[in-house]
């Protein structure tokens, strides 16, 4: 699995300015994420059955070229 | 023959842009065939044209300068204008930077991501922003961050954020700093209160800023893999789009955002001005017009209605941005508000002064508009009639010039406040200073007004 910061690009990037993103996507995403995933365990404790977690999506962008 | 590459165009190794007899085309590498094709393949091209987000291009079968490197030659659709991000209204900027994250987003779900986030790829035809740079998509790679993510927050964040939460004229900042304001410098000019909340500048600008300062020089820590993924970029991108859709502001209180409403302009001389104006354009028969001292483009529109592209400059940025408004609102074609301080116009930036044009060098043009301008050239800003010529003359073929007198209460009013050392403005010395180099096809006196309207060609 590539590094986020495995890529080199002409654009300089900048590692802080990479992290940075990781924070970014935590805070405007992060309760939006809990949310789906803890919607799953309530339904399904209301329905009886055991939680199956939902299957990772695919990695259908993946171009590994070194 | 003649091939010259653009100057501007050398930072991304994807291909580049050159002119061959006067026609725009840009060179696709064999280096970036992977991404090109997976470009036009995913449907991505297509969309983003249709939708008008993008330049139209056509495939062409010319002869590359270098074949050994070219995979296709592009011919773009031109652009009649380049105009650069210092030069917009707030609202320009800002539907430059949300298309930016919206076609960043449409990207992704074609299995693609902007490798750049440059203000410079943006231009506005008919006053829609659309990108002009073909070869800024890459393929997307699972678990990656977005590489142009610090360029978006310098080029169009910082900006925004200090405009909206400082003073407007920041905006002018991006002219001394070519690839966007410092993040640092933003971050120690913003307000206080943008370090906490949930408006996104906390994270963006201030500890984005930090996180730049701890990590320059250094590599990554290694232990990131795939953290960020698709849905995770993605949230980050409808953050940074909310986070731009709260920045606002609002025009006013500056000097000529109220002029037509504060002059003694009634609506029927202004009318009458108005008709006078698109009879003399309709004389010289211009393909190009350039509007100086447009304010919110009243009369600019006498030529863009008529089919004429034109630019309506102004010093003004609540001017130009209700300009832009209105264009943007009324779906007006061939009008392209920009702000532009005459007496100090934008200048050539960049490496070796050649990357982005001076104003002066995006010219000359079929025809000058200068009404109601004169008088704050030659009264306000101690210009000499004769300099104002020169450039008038290097600038354009025809002019449509308005003479204000010094009896007029708008000179008097700039008149008020300082000794009259312009024994020379006069009508007389008016025709003296320009008739040098063009001729008067016509003058006719604006109704109303002590004001004469001359429609000049150059001999």
């Amino acid at each position: 699995m590539p590094n986020i910061l495995f890529k080199l690009n002409y654009l300089d990037p900048g590692s802080g300015s990479l992290l940075v993103q990781l924070i970014a996507a935590g805070l405007v995403g992060g309760i939006g994420i809990l949310l789906k995933v803890f919607w799953g365990r309530i339904k399904a404790f209301f329905k009886g059955e055991k939680y199956v977690p939902p299957a990772p999506e695919s990695d259908e962008d993946d171009e590994d070229e070194a | 023959m003649s091939n010259a590459r653009v100057s501007s165009s050398f930072r991304d190794p994807s291909g580049y842009l050159f002119t061959r007899n006067d026609t725009l085309y840009r060179q696709v590498n064999r280096s970036y065939a992977k991404a090109y094709d997976k470009f036009v393949d995913s449907g991505l091209y297509d969309e983003l044209s249709t939708k008008g987000w993008l330049v139209a291009h056509q495939e062409v079968d010319i002869k590359a300068d270098n074949a050994e490197l070219a995979y296709r030659i592009l011919q773009p659709q031109k652009v009649p204008f380049i105009s650069y991000p210092y030069e917009w209204s707030f609202s320009q900027l800002k539907d430059a930077a949300l298309l930016t994250l919206e076609i960043n987003k449409l990207g992704l779900s074609k299995g693609m991501i902007l490798k750049d986030a440059s203000a410079f790829n943006i231009q506005f035809v008919d006053g829609k922003p659309i990108l002009i740079d073909t070869l800024s998509f890459d393929i997307y790679r699972k678990g990656s961050a977005w590489d142009g993510y610090r360029q978006f927050c310098q080029h169009f964040l910082a900006p925004l954020a200090l405009a909206s939460l400082v003073d407007v004229r920041f905006m002018q900042l991006s002219r001394n700093y070519i690839d966007g304001i410092p993040l640092d410098l933003t971050s120690s000019l913003l307000p206080g209160k943008t370090r906490f909340g949930l408006s996104g500048l906390n994270v963006h600008i201030h500890i984005h800023a930090k996180m730049q300062q701890q990590y320059a020089d250094k590599q990554g820590a290694a232990n990131n893999a795939g953290l960020l993924t698709k849905d995770a970029l993605l949230n980050m991108l409808n953050g940074l789009i909310k986070t731009v859709q709260s920045l606002t502001w609002q025009p006013g209180g500056t000097e000529w955002g109220e002029y037509y409403s504060a002059t003694n302009y009634s609506d029927d001389s202004l009318k009458q001005k108005g008709e006078l104006v698109g009879a003399f354009i309709e004389k010289g028969n211009p393909s190009t017009v350039w509007d100086l001292g447009a304010n919110n483009g009243l009369f600019s529109r006498e030529a863009a209605k008529r089919g004429i592209f034109t630019v309506a400059s102004d010093i003004d940025p609540a001017a130009v941005e209700k300009d832009y408004l209105t264009v943007r609102g009324q779906g007006e074609k061939n009008l392209l508000p920009l702000v532009i301080d005459l007496t100090n116009p934008s200048p050539a930036i960049g490496w070796a002064n050649s990357e982005r044009d001076s104003f002066n060098d995006r010219g000359p043009v079929d025809m000058l508009l200068a009404l109601a301008l004169i008088h704050h050239l030659a009264i306000s800003n101690n210009l000499p009639l004769e300099s104002i010529a020169d450039y008038f003359a290097a600038t354009a073929t025809w002019a449509v010039v308005e003479f204000v007198p010094k009896s007029d209460s708008q000179v008097q009013r700039l008149l008020s406040t300082r000794k009259d050392i312009f024994d020379h403005y006069t009508e007389e010395g008016f025709e003296e200073a320009f008739t040098r180099y063009f001729s008067i096809v016509e003058k006719k006196p604006v109704s109303g007004s002590e004001r004469t309207l001359y429609l000049l060609k150059k001999k």
